[in-house]
């Protein structure tokens, strides 16, 4: 009972952060767009956070450089659990056209766990809010 | 044994926590509704404060290493018990349960606590964020302190006493004090926002600059603490503001439709407004709203 309470309440608010890493900003206009009235993600109660340690899910976007690596790993520790993360855009994928530059660090699931992933040049919105819905439904 | 049965049934059930965290959860729940609407949004369903309390509680609570120990844990306590004790004392419909004669004065003391915590939080949690948060709180508590004190106290000069249950009973025999006293109403009203971190003055909790203000090292069940001390707040500073100067009322029922009327004002207010910078809310305060809360003032004094 208290458990199915708990995982109802986990699954109803999950307040999100917005990792920007090394990317084009392209994918942070659209995570940003999500947030926006005509996309309207809080009626499944998403908040953007600005801190860790508010968040329950970390949205990264962009390629993993190697000037971001620590950083992005001291983020991750900052955040309570449970947390999940999103790869979101295809540099955070796997690099996409970024894969054999000098300062990639790695696809970002092999840096982090990645929960999910939300693949596109960039991905619209709409992928973000199916993302986020399959990852939601996922939790326990 | 009774005596204390009832004690507790009022600290923590009616019309202490229990009542004043729900009525206080869908009064929070209405302003963000009533802010979706206006954005031509959706907005989130009805349930939505009382499953973030519930997230917060279950997830893992950090204590930073830079923090300063055990005044971090306290912050969030001394709010939140503040805000059960103000809630047990105030009438609600006609009759109170723990009002005693000098409970106005308790009352401003108490309702001063929760500022007081976020400025400890703030300071005591080893963030730079936390820190301006904690400073910028202080400033505009400075700001509306002043005007907000003298205009409830403005209608204890009018009666000569300080007893809210005496003001509510003086307001149903003889017409609700708005009407004798517009200006102080009105300054009242205005320092509501600051104390409840609504815009256009929540430049302490300002998420787009400082990141969470005092808040940004909290996390999870201390997090959850301060969350339900802003739901109390939803339920327990509009319920302050009713029986001061809209009449109270002679039944729960009405008690609470007039707290949705001034939660609905300061919400629509809260929604029309841009943030204003920390010295021009202390300007407004000291040039316009003091102004305002002192000419009832001395109305009161000399021509009651």
């Amino acid at each position: 009972m208290l458990k199915a309470l708990r995982s109802f309440a986990r699954r109803k608010s999950p307040w999100i952060m917005h990792v920007p890493c090394g990317g084009c900003n392209g994918c942070d206009i659209e995570v940003v767009a999500a947030l926006t009235p005509k996309f309207d993600v809080e009626r499944f109660g998403v908040l953007q956070k600005g801190t860790p340690r508010h968040a329950d899910i970390l949205i990264v976007t962009g390629v993993v450089t190697a000037q971001i690596l620590d950083r992005l790993k001291r983020i991750y520790d900052l955040t309570p659990n449970p947390k999940h993360i999103v790869a979101f855009g295809s540099c955070a994928v796997d690099g996409d056209i970024f894969r054999e530059g000098y300062g990639f660090a790695g696809p970002l699931d092999e840096v982090l766990p990645v929960d999910i992933y939300v693949p596109g040049c960039p991905p619209r919105p709409e992928a973000l809010i199916d993302g986020l819905n399959k990852l939601l439904k996922r939790l326990k | 044994m009774i005596e204390v049965i009832n004690l507790m049934v009022g600290l923590l059930i009616y019309p202490g926590l229990a009542f004043s965290l729900a009525i206080g959860g869908v009064f929070y729940w209405l302003y963000r509704k009533v802010r979706a609407r206006l954005q031509a949004r959706i907005g989130p369903p009805w349930y939505q404060y009382f499953m973030d309390l519930i997230k917060l509680f279950s997830k893992e609570s950090v204590i930073p290493y830079s923090s300063r120990g055990a005044a971090m844990v306290l912050a969030p306590i001394f709010s939140l018990t503040s805000l059960v004790l103000v809630a047990a004392m105030m009438p609600v419909g006609s009759e109170s349960i723990f009002g005693f004669d000098e409970d106005l004065i308790v009352t401003l003391y108490l309702l001063a606590i929760p500022g007081l915590a976020m400025i400890i939080a703030g300071n005591v949690s080893g963030s730079p964020y936390g820190s301006v948060g904690s400073s910028r709180e202080a400033s505009i508590m400075v700001g509306y302190e002043l005007p907000y004190v003298l205009s409830a106290l403005t209608v204890g000069f009018h009666l000569r006493s300080l007893s809210i249950s005496r003001i509510v009973s003086y307001q149903l025999e003889s017409g609700a004090f708005f009407m004798k006293y517009p200006l102080a109403t009105l300054a009242f009203l205005m320092c509501l926002l600051p104390k409840m971190g609504r815009r256009p003055f929540d430049a302490p909790e300002a998420d787009t600059e400082i990141i969470g203000g005092p808040l940004t090292e909290y996390s999870g069940l201390l997090l959850g603490l301060f969350e339900v001390a802003n739901g109390l707040k939803w339920f327990v500073i509009p319920a302050f503001t009713v029986n001061m100067f809209f009449g109270g009322a002679a039944n729960p029922i009405e008690f609470l439709a007039k707290c949705l009327g001034v939660v609905l004002f300061l919400s629509v207010l809260d929604i029309i407004h841009p943030r204003y910078r920390i010295d021009q809310g202390f300007r407004f305060f000291f040039k316009w709203i003091l102004p305002l809360a002192l000419i009832d003032f001395v109305r009161s004094l000399i021509w009651p």
